[in-house]
Order: structure tokens, then sequence, then C-alpha cells
């Protein structure tokens, strides 16, 4: 019987079946390259994350960290209030009963309609009321230990020209709210 | 050579043998109907090898011809006959190495041994010795393998094996004395077999100087032939003839003349060239000279195993190496280059995986979430304790502040006043070197005519958060 295939037609389908395999090599290399490189990103992303919130093996904290913690101590994520903000303000009213500022005046601003990268929105408190130069020293060092503080957006003190240890005080915070 | 010649069939043998002197004998022979013919013979000079080994090569490895012979020259290899008890075959190897050892010149290591044991003869086995130095026998196996041929052996065995088939024998057992021009061999030729051989220095150029064959070479020679041919006796008790060839007929004949007169029986050789067919290749018919090569060739077509065989092991030609091709080689590289790229990827990336899963859990998440969350509130928080306790810490003296305003996205403004404007100023320097403070600009006002004191308003941007741009 005649053969069907000779010896220069086996070479060049097993050229071609070569030439195939590379190509799907190199197609299923290329595929397997993207896969690597995506989650190899993610996890370096992740374990930056990660060492940024975790102590090292020894239990320290990385610098930047520190440097956060120290502007920001204490934090907690508002909650569903019934009233937005009460929980802030009636913190706020300790700290400043806490340094001798009696009788203070707060009252709560419109809060922000739109939200921010951390999907909340932000309210504003006002607080109007009467006291020494080192008690509103002693407000301002008191509300990095509020932790629904967010920051101060108004700040004033005024002496009265009659009385210099009198001092007018004026003064906006916020708070993040859900 | 015409080993090339396409008219030569493939059975043909070509056998080289290697002659002292240095100058080769080459015979090709092929076996048609129980008849040698001889295809060609030729002597190639000592100085015509290295052409000979090259041209040879190439032949082989054009025509592919399975059968060629090499023989060396004796020179170097002793021959000895050991009696040993009537054992088994598997039993001889280990008496033999036992007694052969004492006989050894060297170190067994540097030596080769071989050896045929005869059959068991009036309670004793008679076993012939080959022995010779293995670097010797190495370097000819080298030439050999350079001109690929496929086996190698002694001169003397081609010499006897064609002696036997072209040269009337006397007996079964008989010594061939072979006259060359620098020596004389012994051969003891037994059922068609070396069994002993003995090299005598003396030559036919030596043997020549006499005519009557009484000078003191010839006296020598005579009684070296009687006392090789003693020893050949030594384990037989009977002292086989003598059959002497030479390539002169004078000669031989003093020769036979000279033996019958020491007591020993001796005869000429007598060619018989039934089993060879040369045609007019060799001078007189007779080849003589060729003798070692056709041989030789006989033992390459006929087969021996059980002839002595001191190149076992040595004379094997090296397998050929398969040259790959270079395109063969790329993809075989290409295939197994990608194949562990693959590998090494999917391992990394599975590792990866993993080790990106052992960091998702709801704790770290959640410290996470934390963070982001704290860096939003720390860009919003500007340090305004900092900056009022700065403030009153570096104030000078007389310098009094009536009031302090921190508006974002407004400047802050400073009011009080001073003792004299040059503790303003003084006071704006220090503010204006303060790396996180901006834009500082002073406005004093004429002094009060009461106290005398003047007026001040400082303004200035707190970092970012004073500025229009700073609203987030």
């Amino acid at each position: 019987m005649k053969k069907l295939l000779n010896e220069k037609d086996k070479r060049a389908i097993i050229l071609g079946l070569i030439a195939t395999i590379i190509v799907f090599a190199f197609v299923g290399v290329d595929k397997l390259l993207e896969d690597y490189n995506a989650v190899k990103k993610t996890l370096d992303s992740r374990k930056t994350q990660v060492e940024q919130v975790m102590p090292d093996k020894d239990g320290n904290m990385s610098a930047k960290q520190k440097g956060l913690l120290s502007v920001v101590p204490k934090f907690q994520m508002p909650e569903q209030e019934e009233v937005p903000g009460a929980k802030f303000r009636q913190a706020f009213l300790a700290q400043l009963k806490k340094a001798g500022i009696n009788s203070p005046t707060l009252s709560f601003m419109q809060a922000s309609k739109s939200r921010n990268a951390l999907g909340l929105r932000t309210m504003k408190l006002q607080c109007k009321g009467k006291c020494q130069f080192a008690q509103s020293l002693d407000i301002l060092t008191g509300l990095y230990d509020n932790p629904l503080f967010v920051a101060v957006e108004e700040f004033k003190i005024e002496c009265d020209p009659k009385k210099r240890t009198a001092m007018e005080l004026s003064m906006v915070i916020t708070t993040f709210i859900k | 050579m015409k080993t090339t010649d396409s008219k030569h069939s493939k059975s043909s043998t070509v056998a080289f043998a290697l002659q002292s002197s240095g100058v080769i004998k080459v015979v090709e022979i092929k076996k048609s109907h129980g008849v040698f013919k001889v295809l060609d013979a030729r002597t190639i000079e000592a100085d015509a090898q290295d052409e000979l080994i090259r041209r040879f090569a190439a032949t082989r490895a054009t025509s592919r011809k399975e059968d060629s012979i090499m023989g060396i020259d004796s020179e170097g290899v002793a021959f000895y006959r050991l009696e040993i008890p009537p054992v088994n075959d598997d039993q001889i190897d280990s008496l033999v190495a036992m007694q052969i050892e004492m006989l050894l010149p060297l170190p067994p290591d540097q030596m080769r041994v071989d050896f045929h044991a005869d059959d068991i003869k009036n309670g004793t086995r008679l076993v012939t010795v080959a022995v010779a130095r293995k670097q010797s026998l190495e370097k000819h196996s080298d030439f050999a393998k350079a001109c690929q041929t496929s086996k190698v052996m002694l001169n003397c065995q081609g010499f006897v094996k064609a002696f036997n088939n072209l040269y009337d024998s006397p007996q079964e057992s008989f010594v061939i004395a072979n006259i060359r021009s620098a020596d004389t061999q012994l051969l003891l030729s037994e059922k068609g077999r070396l069994v002993h051989a003995v090299t005598l220095d003396v030559g036919s150029d030596e043997l020549f100087e006499s005519d009557d064959f009484t000078s003191s070479a010839n006296e020598l020679f005579t009684h070296d032939l009687t006392s090789a041919v003693e020893l050949f006796a030594e384990k037989t008790g009977h002292k086989p003839p003598i059959v002497v060839i030479s390539s002169d007929v004078f000669l031989t004949n003093a020769v036979v003349t000279a033996c019958d007169d020491a007591d020993l029986t001796a005869s000429q050789a007598v060619y018989n060239g039934d089993h060879l067919k040369a045609g007019n290749i060799f001078h007189n018919d007779e080849p003589l000279e060729y003798l070692d090569a056709i041989g030789l060739a006989m033992f390459a077509i006929e087969g021996d195993t059980s002839r002595i065989d001191l190149f076992q092991g040595l004379s094997e030609p090296k397998a050929e190496k398969k040259e790959r091709n270079p395109l063969t080689t790329l993809i075989v590289s290409l295939v197994i280059f990608t194949a562990l790229m693959m590998a090494a990827l999917y391992v990394c990336t599975e590792i990866n995986t993993r080790t990106l899963a052992s960091y998702e859990n709801k704790d770290v998440d959640q410290l996470i979430k934390m963070q982001q969350a704290r860096k939003y509130v720390a860009a919003q928080r500007p340090d305004l304790l900092d900056l009022l306790t700065e403030i009153s810490k570096e104030a000078p003296k007389g310098m009094m502040i009536n009031s302090f305003s921190f508006k974002k996205t407004q400047p802050v403004i400073i009011s009080g006043n001073a003792a004299n404007a040059e503790e303003v100023y003084k006071f704006q320097e220090f503010l204006a070197e303060k790396k996180d403070l901006s834009n500082v600009n002073i406005t004093v006002s004429p002094p009060a005519p009461k106290t005398k004191r003047i007026p001040y308003k400082i303004t200035f941007h707190y970092k970012h958060w004073t500025k229009k741009t700073s609203k987030r």
C-alpha cells in the first residue's frame, strides 16, 4: 500500500504542530503574565496597607502611623442616630464643663448634603461662651479625646477690653454623620 | 584503496596489518562459496599512515561497511603455556589469574591478560595466556578507533590462521618458523590456532651473511630455535615439527638442513592456494608478505570467539554521536523555556493569591478602613492648639493679644496693642520665619492718646487651611 505521507510531509506537519503549540503557549504565557501582574499589584497594595496599620514583629508602629495617631489619636465611625450628632454634642458639652466653661451656647448648623470619600456627611456644631485663655486651650486639647470630633472649622477668642482675663469664645467644630 | 568502489559487495572485509617497521599491509577480501577472493592488496608506507587514517575514516563514514580488522605486531606481547588442574571453564579465570600474576613483569593493573584453555587431556588442562602492557594496547586501539575498524588482534594470530588455510600442515600441532628480515617468529599452531609464540632476534638479514650457514649468528639461531621448540614441548612432552617459511627459498632450505642437523623435524612450507583466489595481485601467486593481513581478514569473515583477544573492550569504535538539527534544538529550547515560564508564572501567581488570601480578613479590613478614615480626618484637622501655644509663648513681653481669629479659607487675624512698634515688627519677623505660616502682613495704627500703646493687626495664612483653595 502506497504511503499517504512521505517524510517531507510528516516533517511539515510536525513543524506545524510545534509552531501551533508555541503560539498557544505564548498566548498562555501572556494570559498568565497578566494574571500574575494583577495579583502582584493587589498584593503589594494590600501589603502596604497592612504594614501601615499593623505593628512590626517587635510591636513598633511605623513612623507614618505614629504621625497619624498623633494628629488623630481617637476616632470612631459615626452610628445611625435618631438625632444626628447628638452623641458628639453630648461629649463636647461634657468637655466644656470639664474645662470649666459654663453655660455655653451650642447649636448645630445645617449638615452637608454631599457625602465625602468615606461616604459620610459633615455636620457643624457652633459653640459660643465665655472663658479664659487657658480654658480655650484645654478645650482644644480635649477635642482630641473625642472620637467623634473631626476638625475645627472656626476658632475665635477675643478679650474683654475691661477685663482681660475674660474672653469671648466662638468656635465651629465638625463631626461626621451617616 | 578500493573500499569505496561500488562494484565490491558489502560483505568484503578490509584488513590492516601494522608491521613493526611501520609499514601497513592491507588486503580486501570477500568469501564466496567457501573460497576467499582477494579484491585488493597493497602496502602503505609508514609516512603515509596519517593519510590512510583520514581516507579510511572518510570511506567508513560514507560506505558504512561493517567488516574491517586491524592487526598489530606481537612485539611486546608475551605468551605463556600454563598447566592447570582439570577444572570447569568458570573456574579457569581465578586459577589463571593466580598463576599469571607471578609471571607478570608489571603490576596487574598495568597489564592486560587473555587466555584460551584447551580441552582436558590426560587429567590436565593447558592454557595459552597472552600478556601485554595495557598502555601499549590502548595506543594501538586508539589508532584502530581513528580508522573506525571494528576489531583489533595480533598479526601472528592472523598469520597462523592464514597459514593453516593456505599451506599444507604436517600435523595437528606444529611450529611455524616465519623468517622475516629483522627477526624470526616461532609460532606454535595447534588445531589451526596459535597457542604459543616466541620471537628470535635473528632474521634473514643476518642469516644471509653466511652461505654455508655456519656463522656464529646462524649457530646462535639454531640454538635459540632448538630452545624454543623445547619450550613448546615442555608441556606436551614431544617436540612438534617445524615448518619453515621465508621469502628466500635458499635460506629456507638452509634452515631446514640446520634443523635436521640439530635433531629437529623440519620442512619447507608448501603453498596450497585452493582456498584463495587472487588473480594477478600477488607476485608468484604466493601471498607471503600479506599472510598476516589475509589471516586477519579470514578471522573477521569467519569469526572466532574462542581466540585470544587482548583488545576486548578496547577496540569497539565509539558510537557515533547523533548531531541534532539546530532548528530542532531551538524549538526544543523554546518549548522548554515556555513551559518553564508558564509553570513559574502559575506557581508565583498561585503563591501571591494565597498570600493575598491570608491578608483578607475582617479585622484587617476594619483596620485598613479605620486607617483611611483617620487619614481623611487628619487632612481636615488644623493643629490650632500648637499654633495658639506657639503664638502666646513667643509674643514679646510688652505685646498684648486681644483677639485671635481662625476660619478655614480666611487668613488668621491677630489683633492687640504693643508698647512700641519695634515689638510688633519683631513679632512679625518671628511669624514670618515659621515654615507653616505665610503672607504675614501687619497693620500698625497710631498710638492711643491715653495709653500711648500702639494698636496692631497681623494677618497670615496657616498652612493650606486658610487659603481659598483649601476647602475640602
